[in-house]
């Protein structure tokens, strides 16, 4: 047997060990948050509002509070009151950045201690918060936020304990050991036999520092999440098999290009998997302290206006300094010095899902509506300059996603999307390299031109490689252009199989299942829409790659999230993860400022009588 | 709170609507794509090659390998260069720089992707795994030389097959070139890379009559017996048809002499009486305006639509003779499929070229060939078979006359313009033999061809056929 054919008989395993683990982490993320959607919403432990009567000041009831909680007449209000000159939003309590805050709804009016809210107010210990007729106090209740602390953690420490995650990290490690032995043994007796040790030692060592990481959390932040960890170590390790089989498996040295010698070849392959791999190095040795930064600071929230003005200078300078638009159509690489590339749009789109979280913390007020759509403008606008059609597929749909979501303004987004929709037209009619894809790609089966021949070969790869795949290596990646970048999923497909690749999207679902099984225990606003945006924008970006290497949608320069090639992509992938892990890990229980514990008012019986009623 | 719980429910379901979507999507596009786009415009040349190294053979009926592995396992076409400039057109090349071919359309075979499951981890366990399956052809290398060599320096298309089963025997196209040089792309002679046996749509001339007989013997409002007088070189009506190459008349004939002498007097009355749609309804009988395959491999349909404006035209269509392809045209196989409705009493079989496949292991799997494309009234097709072989013994075919087969036929002579706007005739040639142990039948088309040449190289053809194959 040659080793084409062990490749070929390999393909049952290699498929065994990424498809158990996938199928393991994907339905434990989908049993944990169908538990978490059917249970009822959690009320954040430790505050309360207390309602008095105004008739009966002995009659004093303990209302639950959210973090973000709508109070007014209408059915869908977290707490119902009724009464004279109460409307149907009248008000929301929210919680962000360390304090809590009270703010009117349109045209309500809201008393805080006597005095009218105008736009929002800090909430303290005792404060009495007057709506019609109706007092309400809120109450700062310490004794109980501790005991909850220890329930969740332990909660959360089953996600670990389970066999089954065990054996997810074992099928993992067999993926790897088992894809290192191939290399290994692959690159044997071939051109690409010296750069083998190169690959197997750098490899090897990435490996061992995810696991090393996963070890570290387990061990020191048991609330980080581990399925969606293991989650994403899968897709990498995938990635990073294909990337380095690309190179070096299979290769025959290109003898016909002139004064190219042997060593300029290995030295060029083992760079470009350096690139790959220094990008995801990088990210995984700030991993630990983004994930605390993440988690236990408010640095986020502080860096949100900061992301505001950042966003449409990331995309200047790109539009300024960009290269390649001769070769893709779009000039989104910055040249630095030493021959680095990088592409700063992959960054941009961190930043806007900050601001984007921040504008949508809690519904936002006409004014802030406007100033958003401004700016959602304006660098919709300088996209369209450059052209990145990839960045606007994923953040407009990541936009509406957390828009709608956070403010349950569904009218209003399907506006948007119609308006889009128009804009889409406009954008097709007035941009020729968008012109020729979306044509390409409307007469795909009938027409087969320099339009649309890249979708045709992957398809016809992804054909070949039927269930099972080819095998490690006995694809032909040569075929399809761009093979290692925008059309990797096509390789995959042929090489590993299309259940491996569907493996794929279950995998980036499984983020997404996580993120948003964790926005029901968030701690606030800000929280909830950050996870939403970062979890959404990588699953939107590996359906909207997916599609278009499959010629499901139009193909749009899109990388597929921690496996195409591409150091930009690859860092800014893994540090959404590295903040999604961190905000995920926010402790549901709030801490809140000192000035806000100060009772304002010497008002100490209501407490004494709801501490009663708590303890008994 | 609550709205945001009710939010995240209804976008868990829309996402999950979206993921089922893009899953069941992603399968539906790839399993289209194994069935079209089997061959790609400008598809990367190493690459195929690549892939073909492990690609199965194709064989032909006598066991000559028309495509295998060198010793180096790249592909390599027929040894004999006659036998692998015939083949080009059926088999193809690796690079798909010809369309339609047996390469390129039963790539998935040839490299053995959608295998049942347990086939495949048997081969797999083999070391087998990734080499592909064998086509068994049912053409024979003899008479794919033999076809060749009579078409030799002229442009035109041979098409043998068995009456009774469907079997192609031989189809072979003019001019043709070696596989190297259609792999390498230099030094391909004009239209050498062109189909004609199956994609040629030729002028049927006299060969049409048999459509015009087919519709006269399908009415019984005109009695058998009629007859008609030839006027030779006067024309039948002002613009209507006349003996172009004949110096006297026919004088006064019925059908069976008219069709043995290919009298364009009388076809060109009776067309007349007829009527067009009746022309036309006798024609799709035979075949004519329906998409035809040879397995997986497209046939150019031929065309019958006559117009009813103008009768002087309507008498040249029933002769064949429509002043333009676009309105009569048949293909060398169709001419091939129409002499055999008429050997096999009727019943025009679906030709078919690949017996069998072999995987790697040796097992052999018959494919399934049980179809009929057309089926006429036994009662006509027993009479156009004893007018066909008055054409042989005492007619303008004589020429495809073989001492001690009964081979029956109707030649065809169609005037045509060249590139250049000269005046050229293509010879045609659709017969068979009558003899159930022999059941064969062919359609020949010589291009720039003098009458009856066509019909000598149908004999010859015929006669060997009836020797190599038993």
């Amino acid at each position: 047997m040659t080793f084409t054919s062990y490749m070929h008989l390999a393909r049952y395993g290699l498929f065994a060990v990424i498809a158990i683990p996938s199928i393991i982490l994907f339905y434990r993320a989908l049993r944990v948050l169908l538990a978490d959607l059917r249970g009822a919403t959690r009320p954040v432990s430790g505050f309360f509002l207390l309602s008095s009567d105004p008739l009966d000041p002995q009659l004093v009831a303990p209302l639950p509070l959210f973090h973000t909680t709508h109070i007014g007449s209408s059915r869908a209000s977290d707490i119902r009151v009724k009464g004279r000159g109460i409307r149907k939003h009248h008000l929301t309590i929210y919680y962000h950045n360390r304090v809590w805050l009270v703010r009117p709804e349109r045209q309500a009016m809201v008393w805080l201690n006597g005095h009218q809210v105008v736009e929002s107010a800090m909430l303290r210990q005792g404060d009495k918060i007057g709506i019609g007729r109706h007092i309400l106090n809120f109450v700062i209740y310490d004794a109980e936020v501790k005991q909850d602390e220890v329930d969740e953690v332990s909660h959360r420490s089953e996600l670990h304990r389970s066999k089954w995650s065990a054996m997810a990290v074992i099928m993992t490690l067999l993926l790897q050991l088992g894809s290192l032995i191939v290399l290994f043994f692959g690159m044997r007796g071939t051109d690409t036999e010296d750069v083998a040790h190169f690959f197997v030692v750098v490899l090897a060592s990435v490996y061992l520092l995810m696991h090393l990481l996963s070890l570290i959390m387990r061990r020191f932040l048991p609330r980080v999440d581990p399925i969606l960890f293991q989650a994403t170590v899968m897709l990498t390790t995938v990635g990073l098999i294909i990337q380095a089989r690309l190179l070096g498996l299979s290769r025959v040295f290109p003898s016909h290009i002139e004064n190219y010698t042997m060593e300029a070849w290995h030295r060029s392959l083992k760079n470009a998997l350096l690139g790959q791999i220094g990008a995801l190095g990088v990210a995984l040795v700030a991993l630990i302290t983004l994930v605390v930064l993440a988690q236990r600071t408010n640095v986020l929230e502080r860096l949100a206006p900061i992301c505001f003005v950042l966003t449409p200078i990331l995309y200047l300078v790109t539009l300024m300094f960009g290269k390649g638009r001769e070769t893709h159509g779009a000039g989104l690489w910055i040249l630095l010095p030493g021959g680095l590339t990088f592409q700063l749009t992959e960054f941009a789109k961190i930043t806007w899902i900050v601001t984007l979280a921040w504008f949508f913390r809690i519904r936002p007020k006409g004014r802030q509506l406007v100033v958003f759509a401004f700016w959602g403008a304006l660098n919709a606008g300088l996209i369209v300059l450059l052209p990145d059609l990839g960045s606007i597929m994923v953040l407009f749909p990541v936009t509406i996603v957390v828009f709608t979501v956070m403010t349950s303004e569904y009218l209003l987004s399907l506006s948007v999307l119609g308006v889009a929709c128009v804009g889409g037209v406009l954008i097709y009619q007035a941009i020729p390299y968008v012109n020729r894809r979306i044509f390409g790609w409307i007469s795909l089966w009938d027409r087969i031109g320099d339009d649309n021949r890249q979708i045709v070969y992957g398809l016809q790869a992804v054909s070949r490689g039927g269930l099972f795949g080819r095998g490690l290596g006995n694809g032909s990646p040569g075929s399809i252009p761009l093979a290692n970048s925008d059309m990797i999923f096509a390789i995959v497909c042929e090489e590993l199989g299309i259940i491996v690749g569907i493996m794929l999207i279950l995998l980036y679902m499984t983020i997404w299942l996580r993120g948003v099984s964790s926005i029901i225990g968030a701690r606030d606003g800000f929280t909830s829409a950050m996870i939403l945006g970062l979890a959404s924008a990588i699953l939107i970006e590996s359906i909207v790659v997916i599609g278009g290497t499959t010629g499901l949608i139009p193909l749009t320069g899109v990388t597929l999230p921690f496996i195409a090639r591409g150091g930009s992509s690859l860092l800014a992938k893994w540090l959404m993860i590295a903040l999604l892990l961190g905000i995920m890990a926010r402790s549901s229980t709030l801490q809140i400022d000192r000035s806000a514990q100060v009772l304002s008012h010497d008002d100490a019986s209501d407490l004494a009588t709801f501490s009663l009623r708590r303890e008994r | 709170m609550k709205s945001l719980l009710r939010n995240i429910r209804v976008f868990v379901v829309l996402f999950a609507v979206l993921f089922a979507l893009v899953i069941a999507g992603v399968i539906a596009q790839s399993s289209r794509a194994r069935t079209t786009w089997l061959e790609a415009a400008g598809e990367d040349k190493a690459a195929l090659r690549s892939r073909y190294r492990s690609a199965g053979e194709i064989i032909s009926a006598d066991g000559v390998v028309l495509a295998g592995r060198d010793k180096r396992g790249n592909r390599r076409y027929a040894d004999d260069d006659v036998l692998a400039e015939a083949a080009l057109h059926l088999v193809g090349d690796y690079t798909h720089n010809i369309t339609n071919t047996l390469e390129s359309l039963w790539q998935d075979h040839l490299l053995g992707s959608g295998r049942p499951f347990l086939t495949q981890m048997k081969l797999d366990f083999a070391g087998q795994g990734l080499e592909g399956d064998d086509l068994l052809l049912t053409v024979h290398s003899d008479l794919m030389v033999a076809s060749a060599r009579a078409l030799k320096g002229k442009r035109g298309a041979v098409a043998i097959m068995n009456y009774k089963t469907g079997e192609v025997y031989a189809l072979v196209s003019k001019p043709s070139v070696a596989p190297k040089n259609v792999i390498a792309w230099k030094d391909i002679p004009d239209t050498a890379l062109f189909n004609r046996a199956l994609l040629g749509r030729y002028v049927p001339g006299s060969t049409f009559k048999i459509v015009t007989a087919t519709a006269f013997l399908n009415q019984g409002e005109y009695p058998y017996d009629m007859t008609v007088d030839c006027r030779g070189k006067e024309a039948l009506m002002p613009g209507g048809v006349f003996e172009r190459y004949m110096k006297k008349t026919h004088g006064k004939l019925a059908i069976e002499r008219a069709f043995a002498t290919s009298c364009n007097h009388y076809f060109g009355y009776i067309g007349l009486l007829l009527g067009p749609d009746s022309l036309e309804r006798a024609a799709n009988e035979l075949a004519f305006n329906t998409e035809l395959t040879l397995d997986r491999l497209k046939i150019t349909p031929s065309v019958c639509d006559i117009g009813h404006e103008d009768n002087a035209a309507i008498t040249w269509a029933a002769i064949g003779q429509p002043g333009g392809q676009d309105r009569e045209s048949v293909t060398p196989l169709h001419l091939a499929m129409i002499a055999s409705a008429i050997g096999n009493g009727g019943v025009m079989r679906q030709p078919y070229v690949v017996e069998a496949t072999r995987t790697p292991m040796g097992d052999v799997k018959p494919l399934a060939h049980n179809d009929n494309v057309a089926t006429l009234d036994r009662n006509v097709t027993d009479k156009l078979s004893e007018m066909m072989r008055a054409v042989v013994t005492d007619g303008t075919g004589t020429k495809a006359y073989v001492k001690g087969l009964d081979i029956r036929g109707k030649t065809g002579t169609a005037n045509v313009m060249d590139e250049e706007g000269n005046m050229t005739t293509n010879n045609l040639f659709t017969g068979f033999i009558a003899d159930e142990s022999m059941p064969y039948a062919i359609g020949v088309v010589l291009e720039d061809a003098v009458s009856g040449t066509a019909a000598a190289v149908a004999g010859k053809l015929l006669k060997l056929t009836a020797s190599k194959v038993r």
